[in-house]
């Protein structure tokens, strides 16, 4: 059983600053933690963190030079069918210095 | 108790130790699931880690990126408990250790959250369409 997801405002622009395989590879990722949010999902300790909400992060190669981190900020809606993302988080980082 | 000094982690103990306390390696085998892809790579996660997701051209490649990323990725595993975010987003422990890198500020994660999700969500599927996905 899949969860439905919805994208809170922020995290549409979020998504919307993605490049455009960044885009899928993050719609790939918010597929697959709909389909398994407590296996994925982190919680969170507030603060610093939002109340209530949890974490799923991933990393993907950017070839020879670069690693790429996203960060998917969600929450449960009330009636637990629903994942609503709340934020997108994205970095990308050079390779050999973490 | 005497508590070990700057000795490297895994050296031998000397028999004349002053200390109880000291590293061991602990071998760990972890299983992944590999899904070919219809274009020929190799998609790889150890279910058991959340997160491990990696992608090679072969199976061989896959391997080597989960052996390099897992050590890091277990230590990471569990509830994010930090205790503070830097203005590059880098979030770390009270021990200084980062454990994770949320690509935004502490004023951007907060941005918005006072918002309320009333009349403020969209489907993902709209969302994916409206960008041609």
């Amino acid at each position: 059983v899949s969860y439905a997801v919805v994208l809170h405002g922020r995290a549409k622009r979020e998504f919307a600053k993605l490049s455009g395989g960044h885009k899928v590879i993050a719609a790939d990722h918010l597929r697959r933690l709909a389909r398994s949010p407590a296996k994925l999902g982190r919680p969170t300790v507030s603060p610093p963190f939002p109340p209530g909400e949890m974490i799923y992060d991933f990393v993907e190669d950017g070839g020879f030079e670069t690693w790429h981190s996203f960060t998917v900020f969600f929450k449960y809606d009330a009636g637990e069918s629903t994942l609503i993302i709340t934020g997108i988080g994205h970095s990308e980082h050079p390779r050999g210095i973490g | 108790m005497d508590l070990p000094g700057e000795s490297p982690v895994n050296a031998p103990v000397p028999k004349d130790a002053r200390t109880d306390l000291f590293s061991i390696d602990v071998p760990v085998t972890l299983s992944a699931i590999v899904r070919r892809e219809p274009d020929g790579t190799f998609l790889a996660e150890i279910p058991s880690i959340p997160g491990s997701q990696v992608s090679g051209e072969s199976v061989e490649e896959v391997r080597a990126k989960l052996a390099r990323g897992a050590p890091s990725k277990l230590g990471r595993a569990g509830v994010v408990t930090p205790v503070r975010i830097d203005d590059r987003g880098r979030v770390f422990r009270a021990d200084g250790t980062e454990v994770l890198d949320i690509g935004m500020t502490p004023e951007e994660l907060l941005e918005g959250r006072a918002e309320g999700d009333r009349g403020r969500l969209t489907p993902l599927e709209d969302v994916l369409a409206e960008h041609g996905l």
